[in-house]
């Protein structure tokens, strides 16, 4: 099936794609996406997490495709950007939600051309205009979620994932191979049990739960930083520990100190929140850390870049079969130069 | 405000809590709110129609539907600005300014329903010739595009682009089936296909054909993709230069309409100000009615009655705290008014609450009263002993001075003048004489000054009504109530108001609080021998 008829089916309303670097090639994920559902009527929304709205990328100084959007879909961007955009559009709504680009507008592109997306900021922006666009008539909306804005992309808002994987994370293709597994390993970790849910909820703070539901809130601003903290809090007793925010590498190493690690559970909000060295995780989860979080991620399909900007390039068929191996059970898409297979 | 209320004076009868709390929607009624001016004596005829405008959108069933419509209405000064100033309105700009007449349209509908001549004032201009320009098809709908229906021109050129565009993708569905039934290759969505170097004669093969071209290349594989024929190549400039005709017709579309937006600017801004009051008119109902106000009185003749008057802020705190606010009753109809009796008998929030009130009116809000009939003032002041200009290095008596002294100087306009405990920090024989040297020069004046004082003589005089706090409940040397806090006192205290003539007599109620408190018999009762 393709990747395209697998969202409509699944009735994901809500899809972002994830970079996992610069031109890992989520705008070619995206175009593609887009023009799939061109040809299969199939009606498609698209906004963006914020960004810097430029035609070249500042920091690589590589051509950032802007998005070939046609008629019948919808988009929700920037003033700015729309105003730059070749594409002809209707005016659907102007949100009230301000960028540095201008107010947000909702439109329905009327004539086919490029555009630039540039859309809310905040979670809860995002969320809203997701929706009117779902309202206006869009059978699944697109978040371009930027690489630093995995919040906005957040499974809070969004019903499933895809993840933008390429040459460009590194020249070795293990490397590649090694990171796209570990993010999608994070994504796709396990979702804790419901009462812990709730506690969490309520807490709403990095909190340590004990076997009878007791809890302890430790006096620390971040988690950073508080590993130690939180690690003198945990005792035989302990069951669960919330850590609220990011999980970083010393955060890990901290709690490690602590004896009674291997038995707890360690819950974190959800996969996009894990910044830990990949070396530090995997030899952690080996020795027996088990982590779960409260919003699982759906992660869909997996597309790969198999050209990097910096020259280099990976044989095409080679990177999907490698990719298909480590990432058992999940679509994998070369959107550079093949599309779904047919 | 200012010559109106100071500063200190708006913080000190807690206006500034009052004026946060009413919230317009639009951003033109967070104007007419910032732009508010107090009603001040004379204009009390103006007052009344202010108040009849609320009461009509208080008793109004369709005050729900005219917020909802505001909560659509956006900011568009800056829009009619640029029309005004001949700029060319890009699509947004035109599509805000088609929701502003769609939302004016709904309004004055509403607007004309309701039955009541001051609402009437309030009247919108609903502009159907601008409107018809932007819904050229007459659709309804609220959203903007430069259509097909504006000129005949554009309607040409964008049937002629999409006959090309239909062209285009009909000859490369042609060249595609055809190349990929001569060489039985299967064309990928982007008209490409990867073909591994091992097929030599494959590649030979495809090198060779027209249609194609190597798109990309690695070590193991070649890409072809579909070229282009010349009348591809032909057709797709004639698409573009179309587009170039298409955005002249459009960028002239958008002239004419911006001229015409320029001829009504003058309408629409006067609208957007009616807005904005419609918008500050209902803040002002619906806090009125979150807070159980009433509509004042309004009377030409030096005087306030004030039944159950509340400080809406003190309420609040005390809410939080759990404790009930007392209302006060009082009714002030001599120049000068002295409120006597017990510490931590409210004598300070009375003040307060009386400020609040006075200035509420005068702002043209409803009041926090069972009943309140009030005059209208030039000039509200108040001195209460926590002025913030002791801050400024001020002893708390020269504080006063100072603010006396502003007092003093306004009392030749209709004032309303609130000092609390005149005085009271310097020493009794000199407190007692400026007190009332100030008491006597201000009941000649046309003005109602309230104060709070200890001095017992102060309102021994016919021409000055005084007001006593009840004070504790319980009577005599009553000592089997004893209390850890100081905050039980509130439970003992009688807050209201009775007026008294003058008797000489010296409350008690300090020493009673004192023992309340639980300070020490021994010091109680040595106390008691020197009154």
């Amino acid at each position: 099936m393709r990747l395209i008829e697998t969202i409509i089916q699944n009735n994901y309303e809500i899809v972002s794609i994830i970079g996992l670097a610069k031109n890992a090639g989520k705008t070619m994920t995206l175009n593609y996406l887009m023009e799939e559902g061109a040809k299969l009527n199939i009606k498609t929304g698209i906004t963006s997490t914020g960004r810097d709205g430029e035609n070249t990328d500042i920091v690589t100084q590589t051509q950032k495709p802007p998005i070939f959007v046609t008629e019948g879909m919808f988009a929700a961007t920037a003033k700015k950007t729309l105003m730059l955009s070749n594409a002809k559009t209707e005016i659907l709504e102007t949100s009230g939600i301000s960028t540095a680009l201008g107010e947000v507008i909702l439109v329905k592109v009327r004539q086919k051309g490029n555009m630039q997306i540039a859309g809310p900021v905040t979670a809860k922006d995002m969320k809203y205009v997701a929706g009117r666009l779902k309202h206006y008539g869009a059978q699944v909306v697109f978040i371009d979620g930027a690489i630093d804005r995995k919040a906005v992309s957040s499974p809070v808002i969004t019903d499933a994932c895809i993840i933008a994987t390429g040459a460009v994370l590194s020249r070795d293709m293990k490397k590649v191979l090694e990171k796209t597994a570990h993010a999608v390993e994070c994504y796709s970790l396990g979702e804790t049990d419901e009462h812990v849910k709730n506690i969490v909820r309520k807490t709403n703070k990095t909190c340590i739960i004990t076997e009878e539901g007791r809890i302890r809130v430790p006096d620390i601003k971040t988690s950073i930083g508080g590993g130690k903290i939180i690690s003198d809090l945990i005792d035989e007793k302990t069951s669960h520990v919330f850590i609220k925010g990011a999980l970083t590498s010393s955060m890990l190493k901290d709690l490690w100190g602590n004896k009674h690690l291997r038995g707890i559970k360690l819950i974190i909000e959800d996969g996009t929140r894990i910044f830990a060295d990949i070396d530090v995780w995997n030899e952690m989860r080996r020795k027996g850390l088990k982590v779960e979080v409260i919003n699982k991620i759906n992660v869909l399909a997996v597309t790969l870049n198999p050209v990097s900007p910096e020259g280099y390039f990976f044989d095409s068929h080679v990177f999907k079969e490698n990719m298909k191996k480590v990432l058992p059970g999940i679509k994998v898409v070369d959107v550079a130069w093949g599309g779904d297979e047919d | 405000m200012n010559s109106f209320m100071s500063e200190s004076t708006v913080k000190n009868v807690n206006f500034d809590y009052i004026f946060n709390e009413i919230k317009p929607i639009t951003e033109y009624g967070l104007k007419a709110k910032q732009e508010a001016r107090p009603f001040v004596r004379g204009q009390e005829e103006d007052l009344k129609t202010e108040f009849n405008k609320i009461r009509a959108f208080i008793e109004s069933r369709q005050r729900r539907d005219i917020i909802d419509i505001l909560k659509h209405i956006k900011n568009i000064l800056g829009t009619i600005h640029r029309a005004k100033n001949s700029q060319v309105l890009d699509e947004v700009e035109l599509f805000e300014i088609k929701n502003f007449l769609l939302s004016i349209e709904k309004l004055d509908k509403i607007l004309r329903g309701i039955s009541n001549t001051d609402i009437k004032l309030l009247q919108l201009t609903p502009l159907p010739q601008l409107y018809k320009l932007l819904d050229p098809a007459d659709e309804k709908l609220n959203t903007f595009y430069i259509y097909d229906d504006y000129s005949q021109k554009l309607k040409e050129i964008r049937n002629e682009k999409r006959q090309i565009e239909k062209t285009i993708g009909l000859l490369k569905k042609k060249i595609k089936e055809e190349v990929e039934s001569k060489h039985n290759i299967r064309l990928n969505l982007k008209d490409e296909v990867t073909v591994s170097k091992s097929q030599g004669d494959k590649v030979d093969e495809l090198n060779k054909e027209a249609y194609l071209m190597v798109s990309g290349e690695n070590y193991l594989n070649i890409i072809y993709k579909i070229k282009n024929t010349d009348e591809i190549d032909q057709l797709e400039k004639k698409y573009g230069d179309l587009t170039h005709e298409e955005d002249d017709e459009e960028y002239r579309i958008r002239q004419d309409i911006s001229a015409s937006v320029k001829e009504y600017s003058d309408i629409l801004l006067k609208n957007t100000e009616i807005i904005g009051q419609i918008d500050y008119l209902i803040a002002r109902a619906n806090f009125a009615q979150k807070t159980n106000s009433v509509e004042p009185e309004i009377i030409k003749e030096l005087q306030i009655t004030i039944k159950g008057g509340r400080n809406l802020k003190l309420e609040k705190t005390l809410k939080e705290k759990h404790v009930e606010y007392v209302p006060i009753d009082l009714n002030l109809n001599k120049n000068v008014v002295c409120i006597t009796g017990a510490n931590m008998g409210g004598k300070t929030v009375t003040l307060r609450m009386i400020g609040q009130v006075a200035a509420m009116a005068s702002f043209g809000m409803f009041v926090p009263c069972e009943y309140a009939r009030i005059c209208l003032f030039e000039h509200i002041f108040i001195s209460t002993g926590d002025d913030q200009s002791i801050d400024k290095g001020l002893s708390s008596f020269g504080a006063e001075i100072v603010n006396l002294k502003e007092a003093i100087k306004n009392s030749d306009r209709r004032s309303l003048i609130l000092i609390d405990e005149l005085a009271g920090g310097t020493n009794p024989k000199e407190g007692f004489a400026i007190t009332k040297a100030v008491v006597n020069y201000l009941k000649k004046k046309d003005c109602i000054t309230v104060l709070t004082t200890h001095y017992d003589n102060v309102a021994n005089d016919k021409d000055i009504l005084n007001l006593q706090v009840r004070g504790l409940k319980f009577t005599g040397d009553d000592d089997r109530i004893k209390a850890d806090s100081i905050d039980q006192v509130q439970k003992y205290m009688d807050y209201r108001l009775i007026e008294v003539k003058y008797s000489g007599d010296i409350p008690k109620d300090a020493l009673k609080i004192a023992r309340i408190a639980g300070i020490d018999e021994e010091i109680i009762k040595d106390a008691e021998r020197y009154i």
